[in-house]
C-alpha cells in the first residue's frame, strides 16, 4: 500500500512516497524519514505528490522527524502535498509549520 | 438503501485498513460523495487506531472490536464498540493550531480529525463497552432558487379579470400564483381568465394551485377558465385528465364570450 524511494542530492536527502500513510504503514514511513538523518543528512525533502491518504499516524511521524531535524540545525521540507494531504495539514494546523515547495528542485535549492 | 452490516475483528493494526474498506463500501452505498467517503475512512481509521493502540494495552490480538454500519434517512451511521479501557474521545481537548516548534507535540490529531470529519460524534459507556457513534450526511439534492414568475393582471370588469403568468410554474413559485389568484377572487373577481400563453412548463404543484383556485371560484359562484395553452401544458393537462374537468378555450376572446353568455 506504500512505496518509498530515497535519493541523495548533495547534502540533501530526498524521500519520495507513494500510496497511503496510515497506522499500518506509518512505522515504515517514519523509519524511511529517520534513516537518512542517522546517516548524517540534516536536510530532508519529502515528496508527497503521490500520497493520496495520510492519517494522524503519518502526521505524528512527520512532526517527530521535523523536530529532530530542527534540533540538529536541519529541516524537513515538503514537496507538493496532494489535495487530500494538504487538507489534513490545514485541519491539523500544521500547514504553517512546514515549508512547502511546488517541486523537488525548489525544495532542494532552498537549503 | 444500506442494510445494516457488522464486522468483528481482532484489535491489531493490520485489521484497521480492513475495517476502513468495510466502512468505505457502506459509505458508497449510502450515496456519500468521494470527499465524504474519504472523511469516513479517516475518522474510522483514527477511531480504530486508538482502540488498537490504547484500549487493550498489549493484548489486542486476544481482543476484538465491532463496527456496524447502517443508514438513517440520508446519513451513514457508524458504530464502533470495544470492551477496552474507558475512553471518551468527545472530551479530549483540541490540538493548538499553527504551534511554534517548541509547542509542537507529535499527536492529538486523531480524535480531532474524527470530530472535524464527521457531522455528529457521540460516546456512551454501556456496561463495560465503549460505544462510539459517528454520523455522516450524504449530500442532499440541491434546492433550486425560485424560478422567476411574472404575473400580469388585467381587470376587465368588476367581476372579470385576466391573469397571465409569464414563466414556468413549479414548486418554487406555484404558491405565489395561487396567492395572486385567490387575492383576485377575494377582491370580487369571481370570473378568472387564466392566460397560459407564456407558460411553457407546469409542474404538479402548479396544477394543484390552479385546481384549488378553480374550486374556490366555483364555491363563490364564479369560474376559472384556461386560455391559450402551449402544446406542452396542453399535453400535460390531457395526461392528468384535467382537460375534462376545467374549461379550456383557445383564446382570450373565446373566454370573454364564455363569460358573456353566463351573465
Amino acid at each position: 500500500m506504500m512505496e518509498i524511494s530515497t535519493s541523495e542530492h548533495g547534502s540533501v536527502a530526498v524521500i519520495e512516497v507513494k500510496g497511503r500513510v496510515d497506522s499500518a504503514t506509518a512505522p515504515q514511513f517514519g523509519e524511511a524519514l529517520s534513516t537518512p538523518m542517522s546517516g548524517g543528512f540534516r536536510h530532508l525533502v519529502l515528496d508527497l505528490q503521490q500520497v493520496d491518504y495520510m492519517s494522524s499516524a503519518g502526521l505524528r511521524e512527520l512532526v517527530n522527524v521535523y523536530k529532530r531535524a530542527n534540533k540538529n540545525a536541519g529541516d524537513l521540507r515538503l514537496v507538493q502535498p496532494s489535495e487530500r494531504v494538504q487538507e489534513i495539514l490545514e485541519i491539523a494546523g500544521l500547514d504553517t509549520v512546514f515549508q512547502i515547495f511546488p517541486t523537488q528542485m525548489d525544495a532542494i535549492g532552498s537549503f | 438503501m444500506l442494510t445494516e452490516r457488522r464486522i468483528r475483528v481482532a484489535a491489531v493494526v493490520e485489521n484497521v485498513p480492513v475495517v476502513c474498506e468495510f466502512v468505505v463500501e457502506a459509505a458508497r452505498d449510502v450515496g456519500l460523495d468521494e470527499r465524504g467517503i474519504h472523511y469516513c475512512r479517516l475518522a474510522v481509521d483514527e477511531a480504530c487506531t486508538n482502540i488498537v493502540e490504547h484500549a487493550y494495552g498489549y493484548d489486542g490480538a486476544n481482543n476484538t472490536f465491532d463496527v456496524t454500519c447502517c443508514q438513517d434517512d440520508d446519513q451513514l451511521v457508524i458504530t464502533i464498540e470495544d470492551t477496552g479501557a474507558e475512553f471518551d474521545p468527545t472530551t479530549q481537548p483540541d490540538p493548538k493550531p499553527n504551534p511554534a516548534i517548541d509547542e509542537l507535540k507529535p499527536g492529538g490529531w486523531g480524535v480531532f480529525f474524527i470530530k472535524k470529519m464527521m457531522d455528529h460524534v457521540t460516546y456512551r459507556r454501556v456496561d463495560d463497552h465503549n460505544v462510539l457513534t459517528l454520523r455522516k450526511q450524504a449530500p442532499r439534492p440541491t434546492v433550486h432558487a425560485p424560478a422567476p414568475l411574472a404575473i400580469n393582471m388585467h381587470a376587465i370588469s368588476a367581476q372579470l379579470v385576466m391573469i397571465a403568468p409569464d414563466g414556468q410554474i413549479d414548486i418554487s413559485n406555484a404558491r405565489s400564483l395561487e396567492h395572486a389568484l385567490l387575492q383576485a377572487l377575494s377582491g370580487g373577481h369571481r370570473q378568472i381568465i387564466l392566460n397560459l400563453d407564456r407558460v411553457n412548463y407546469l409542474s404538479s404543484a402548479g396544477i394543484k394551485a390552479i385546481v384549488t383556485v378553480w374550486q374556490r371560484a366555483r364555491d363563490s359562484k364564479g369560474d376559472l377558465v384556461l386560455v391559450s395553452l402551449t402544446p406542452r401544458v396542453s399535453e400535460l393537462l390531457n395526461i392528468v385528465g384535467l382537460d375534462l374537468v376545467l374549461t379550456i378555450l383557445p383564446t382570450p376572446e373565446a373566454a370573454l364570450d364564455h363569460f358573456k353568455t353566463r351573465r
